[in-house]
C-alpha cells in the first residue's frame, strides 16, 4: 500500500514539475514572426492580400495560444505558419512580375494608341482653315505625353497597378482625341 | 476484488477519454471570425481604424479565455460567459459594419461630388476654349487633369479611397492652373475700365459715320465679329479670324496679337498671298507711343520691332493669323468692293458685356 502511495507521489510530483518547466516556444515565435514580417517586405500584403491577411491572423491566433500557455499547440501552429509564410513569399516575385508585365503592357498600349492619334494628326490637311482645330488637337495631345512619363515614373517606384491604371486612362483618352480628329477630317474634307 | 479494481480502471479510462477530448469550436468564435474577415474586407482598417483595433483585441481576449477554459478539466469549463462575449463581440461587429458602409457611402459621395465639380470647372473652361485662340497651355492642362479624373473614377471603383484623393488632388491643382491661365487672358475683359474704353472707342466711330454719313468698321475681337456701319447703322457684320493671341493687344513685331484703338485703310490690295486684302495704318501714333514707353521701361528687347503690315484679308475666317483680321473670300469681296482707303477701322477687345464666354468666365 505504501508503495503505491509513493507511487502515486512521485508521479505527481514529475507531472508538476513537467508542467512548471514548459517553456514558451520563443524560438518558432521569432521564427514565424520574421517569416510573416519577410513577407510583407516582399509585398505579399499588395500582391496576395488575402492569403497575407489569412497568415497573419494565423500568427495571432498561434500568439494568443503562446499567451493561453497551450505551447505545444502553439509550437505546431508557429512551425506551420513559418512554412506557410516561406511558401507565400516564394510566390510574391512571380505575382509581382505579373503585374509589372501587365503594367508595361498597357504602357505599350497608351504609347501606340498616342501615337496613332498622332500620327492621325499628321495626315490632317494643313491649311489656314484647319490650323487652330490642329494646335487645339496638338494641345490635348502634348498634355497627353506630358502625363505619359508618370506611368514609368510608377514603374520605377513599383506601383505596378498604379501604372496600369494612369496607362489605361491615357490610352482611352488618346482613343477619344484619335476619334475627334477623324471627325475634324472628315468635316474638312466633306466641305472640299 | 478484481472485477472491482476492473471495474475503477474502467471509470478511470472513460473520465479520462472525455476529459482529454478536445473541446468542441463554439459556434459563436466561428462566426466572430468570419465578422472579423468581413469587416477587414470591407475596409475597416480605414474607415474605422480605432474601432477595428478595439473589436481586434476584444476577439483576441475572448478567444485567449476561450483557450483557458478549454484547459480547465471537463467538469469545471464554464463556456457560457465566452459565447455570451462572442455573441457580444459578433453585435458590435455587425454594428461596426454598418458604420463602415455609411462611412464608405459618404466618403464615394464626397469624391463624387468633387469629381463632378472639378469635371464641371474643365468643361467650363472647355467652352472658353473653344472660343479663343490662346488655348493650347490650357487644353494640355485640361487633358491632364482629364486623365487624372479618370484614374479617380479606377480607384473608386476599386475602392482604393486614398489614391483616388491623391489623383482628384492632382486633377484640381491641373484645372486651377488651367482657370488661372483663362483668369489673366481675361483679366482686361472683365475690367470695366477697359470695357468703358472698348465702348468709348466704338461709340466715336458710330457718331463719327452717323455725323459724316459714311462708312465705319468695328471689329470686336473677342465675338470674332468684324460689322460694317453706314451713316451710324450696322450695314453688314461678318465673322472673322484674328492672330493666334488675340485676346492681347498687338506690341510688337512677333507677339502674334491683334492691335486694339483706332486705325484706318491706306490701302487696298486686289491680289494678295490671302486672296484680298485691306490694309491698315498699324502702328499708329499711340501704337508708337507706348512701343517707345515699354521699349524704354526695358519690357521689350532691344532688337525687336513694333512691326506691321495689319490687314483685313481673305482666306477663310477659320485661320489663325499673325494679327491680322481674316474673312471668308466672300466676305472681303463684298467688303473691299464698299470700303474705300480712308474708312475708320476701331478694333476693341469687346463690346459685349454680357457675352457667354465672359459670364463663363466670371464664374470660373
Amino acid at each position: 500500500m505504501r508503495k503505491i502511495n509513493l507511487f502515486w507521489m512521485l508521479g505527481l510530483f514529475l507531472a508538476f514539475i513537467l508542467a512548471s518547466c514548459a517553456k514558451p516556444p520563443t524560438q518558432e515565435m521569432d521564427a514565424a514572426k520574421a517569416a510573416v514580417e519577410a513577407c510583407k517586405t516582399e509585398g505579399a500584403d499588395i500582391y496576395a492580400k488575402d492569403e497575407f491577411k489569412k497568415l497573419s491572423d494565423d500568427l495571432q491566433a498561434a500568439l494568443d495560444q503562446v499567451t493561453a500557455k497551450k505551447y505545444k499547440e502553439a509550437k505546431q501552429a508557429l512551425i506551420k505558419i513559418k512554412a506557410d509564410a516561406d511558401a507565400l513569399k516564394a510566390t510574391i516575385p512571380a505575382k509581382k512580375e505579373q503585374a509589372k508585365n501587365e503594367a508595361i503592357a498597357a504602357q505599350q498600349e497608351a504609347r501606340a494608341a498616342l501615337d496613332q492619334a498622332k500620327a492621325l494628326l499628321e495626315k490632317a490637311p494643313k491649311g489656314k482653315g484647319t490650323k487652330a482645330d490642329i494646335e487645339a488637337f496638338t494641345a490635348d495631345l502634348k498634355g497627353l505625353e506630358d502625363s505619359f512619363p508618370e506611368i514609368q515614373a510608377a514603374i520605377d517606384n513599383g506601383d505596378f497597378f498604379g501604372a496600369k491604371d494612369k496607362a489605361v486612362a491615357i490610352k482611352d483618352k488618346a482613343n477619344s482625341i484619335a476619334q475627334q480628329i477623324q471627325q475634324a477630317i472628315e468635316k474638312v474634307q466633306k466641305k472640299k | 476484488m478484481e472485477v472491482r479494481a476492473t471495474k475503477v480502471t474502467f471509470v478511470l479510462l472513460l473520465i479520462a477519454t472525455i476529459a482529454c477530448r478536445e473541446a468542441p469550436v463554439l459556434p459563436e468564435a466561428e462566426a466572430a471570425k468570419k465578422v472579423e474577415q468581413r469587416l477587414w474586407e470591407a475596409g475597416a482598417s480605414i474607415f474605422i481604424p480605432m474601432e477595428y483595433e478595439i473589436f481586434r483585441n476584444s476577439l483576441r481576449i475572448a478567444r485567449i479565455r476561450e483557450i483557458h477554459e478549454k484547459n480547465r478539466f471537463f467538469l469545471f469549463r464554464k463556456l457560457d460567459g465566452i459565447k455570451a462575449e462572442y455573441q457580444r463581440i459578433l453585435a458590435q461587429g455587425e454594428k461596426l459594419l454598418q458604420i463602415i458602409e455609411e462611412r464608405r457611402e459618404e466618403k464615394e459621395t464626397a469624391l463624387f461630388s468633387s469629381l463632378q465639380e472639378v469635371e464641371n470647372l474643365l468643361s467650363r473652361l472647355r467652352v472658353i476654349c473653344l472660343s479663343i485662340n490662346e488655348s493650347q497651355r490650357i487644353r494640355q492642362r485640361i487633358t491632364g487633369a482629364e486623365v487624372l479624373i479618370a484614374v479617380a473614377q479606377q480607384k473608386i471603383a476599386k475602392k482604393k479611397y486614398q489614391e483616388a484623393e491623391q489623383s482628384l488632388f492632382l486633377a484640381r491643382q491641373q484645372a486651377a492652373s488651367a482657370r488661372q491661365i483663362v483668369i489673366r487672358l481675361f483679366e482686361r475683359y472683365v475690367d470695366e475700365n477697359y470695357l468703358n474704353l472698348w465702348q468709348k472707342l466704338a461709340q466715336e466711330t458710330i457718331t463719327d459715320s452717323k455725323r459724316e454719313k459714311s462708312l465705319a468698321i468695328i471689329v470686336d475681337k473677342l465675338e470674332r465679329k468684324l460689322i460694317l456701319y453706314s451713316g451710324g447703322e450696322i450695314k453688314s457684320i461678318y465673322n472673322v479670324g484674328l492672330g493666334r493671341f488675340s485676346l492681347a493687344d498687338k506690341i510688337h513685331a512677333g507677339d502674334e496679337a491683334t492691335p486694339e484703338g483706332k486705325y484706318k485703310i491706306i490701302k487696298k490690295i486686289p491680289t494678295s498671298k490671302y486672296y484680298k486684302a485691306l490694309l491698315l495704318n498699324y502702328p499708329n501714333e499711340d501704337d508708337w507711343r507706348r512701343f517707345a514707353e515699354m521699349k524704354k521701361r526695358g519690357l521689350i528687347p532691344p532688337q525687336v520691332g513694333i512691326g506691321g503690315l495689319i490687314e483685313i484679308h481673305g482666306g477663310g475666317q477659320d485661320g489663325l493669323t499673325h494679327g491680322c483680321i481674316a474673312m471668308e473670300n466672300e466676305a472681303i469681296d463684298e467688303l473691299f468692293r464698299i470700303v474705300e482707303v480712308g474708312t475708320p477701322v476701331t478694333i476693341v477687345g469687346t463690346l459685349k458685356r454680357d457675352s457667354l464666354i465672359l459670364k463663363l468666365v466670371k464664374e470660373l
